[in-house]
């Protein structure tokens, strides 16, 4: 499941992963360490809700 | 051709744009500073056609319009023209809108003469200030802020040291639902209350600050239209959406270069509630920088006495109430206080 950021609108797709952030594709949602914040705002991922 | 035969009459809904307007009435019978005028936008446009006049004299010999224009009004159809001239409302695209155009020369001009009584000058200001507000939510690009958050250092200028154009400009307001209203009415009540908080400290850049209070809403632009235009309530998935335009506000500024970081937090902040419950960050009291706090009172306030299409319009005074009453936890108090006290 895709998951955005409440904040920025920013899409986390797990079909995509965050590369820039060493996150790699095919990681699911629940698999992103918690520290992970949003690459765009900085927001932590309890801001972000499923799309 | 001399000048009387140049002139013709017209019924407002055959006006276009390039049309030299002279209009029949004095100037309190209409919105605009000038009782003849080129009209150069479809703000213009849009309010010679809602101001109530049966009919509008237009100058052809000062009007600047399009070589084939009023072959199809004046003259008989043209077969090699089916399709008559192009009117510039019924176009899609958004006029763009650049430094040099942007800003109205009615504003101007208000803003520059002094001697204009305070009454006209604050309805002058006031009625040009949106449309100021209207053509750059149209064109948001960071050369168009520059321009505007320079006239709008002028209006912060004038509301500062002329309190009785200041305070006529806080009657005067409209209630409609647009955002460039909103933004300006939100911008004028913001810096009056940063002044009455303020005073006359020169530890605040109001002029900054002013441009912050008017761009407030900047960040509606990048929100969907579907969402921005919807009438009734929306839904989560809309809410959530809706609720990142400070945000893409405040980085919209960022990247355009145009104001100070601390001016910058009024449009990142003005939906932050001292109890903890606003957005986008859910800051707590102490963490909300106090130019967010001043921006998220006059908010409240002027979407309480704004009219929507799912609710009636508060008068002020209904809106203050129910602020004391059922949004206290919202607000500082102090400051709310203050706010009361300006609005009395």
């Amino acid at each position: 499941m895709r998951y955005q950021c409440d904040i920025c609108d920013y899409v986390y797709d797990p079909l995509v992963g965050c590369v820039e952030e060493g996150i790699a594709a095919g990681t699911l949602w629940e698999e992103i360490p918690e520290d992970w914040v949003c690459p765009e705002c900085g927001a932590p991922m309890s801001l972000f809700s499923p799309e | 051709m001399s000048k009387s035969e140049g002139i013709i009459t017209l019924t407002p809904d055959k006006l276009c744009l390039g049309m030299y307007v002279v209009l029949p009435t004095g100037w309190l019978d209409h919105p605009f500073l000038l009782n003849q005028f080129l009209v150069k936008s479809d703000s213009q446009l849009k309010k010679l056609k809602n101001c109530d006049l049966n009919t509008i004299n237009v100058d052809l010999n000062q009007s600047k319009l399009p070589a084939n224009w009023g072959r199809e009004t004046t003259d008989l159809p043209h077969p090699q023209d089916p399709k008559g001239p192009e009117d510039p409302k019924d176009s899609d695209e958004l006029p763009d809108w650049n430094p040099e155009t942007l800003i109205p020369d009615e504003l101007l001009e208000a803003l520059h003469d002094s001697k204009m009584e305070p009454k006209a000058r604050s309805q002058a200001v006031y009625s040009h200030s949106r449309g100021l507000m209207t053509r750059l939510l149209e064109s948001p690009t960071a050369e168009n802020l520059k321009a505007s958050k320079k006239v709008i250092g002028s209006i912060t200028a004038l509301i500062l040291s002329d309190d009785q154009t200041a305070s006529n400009m806080l009657r005067i307001t409209s209630h409609d639902f647009y955002t460039y209203t909103h933004s300006v009415n939100v911008g004028v009540t913001s810096i009056m209350l940063a002044k009455a908080l303020f005073g006359g400290s020169d530890a605040h850049d109001m002029h900054e600050l002013g441009a912050g209070f008017f761009l407030h809403d900047i960040g509606k632009v990048n929100i969907r239209a579907d969402v921005i235009n919807k009438p009734g309530k929306l839904s989560d998935d809309e809410m959530r959406h809706m609720r990142t335009h400070p945000y893409k506000g405040y980085k919209m500024l960022e990247k355009s270069g145009q104001l100070s970081e601390e001016s910058r937090i009024i449009i990142l902040q003005h939906h932050e509630r001292a109890d903890g419950q606003g957005y986008p960050k859910q800051l707590q009291d102490r963490e909300i920088h106090i130019y967010g706090k001043i921006c998220c009172i006059a908010d409240v306030f002027d979407a309480l006495t704004a009219e929507r299409s799912y609710k009636k319009a508060m008068t002020p005074f209904e809106a203050l109430v129910l602020m004391k009453e059922k949004m206290a936890d919202h607000f500082d108090k102090k400051m709310f206080a203050e706010f009361v006290n300006l609005m009395r």
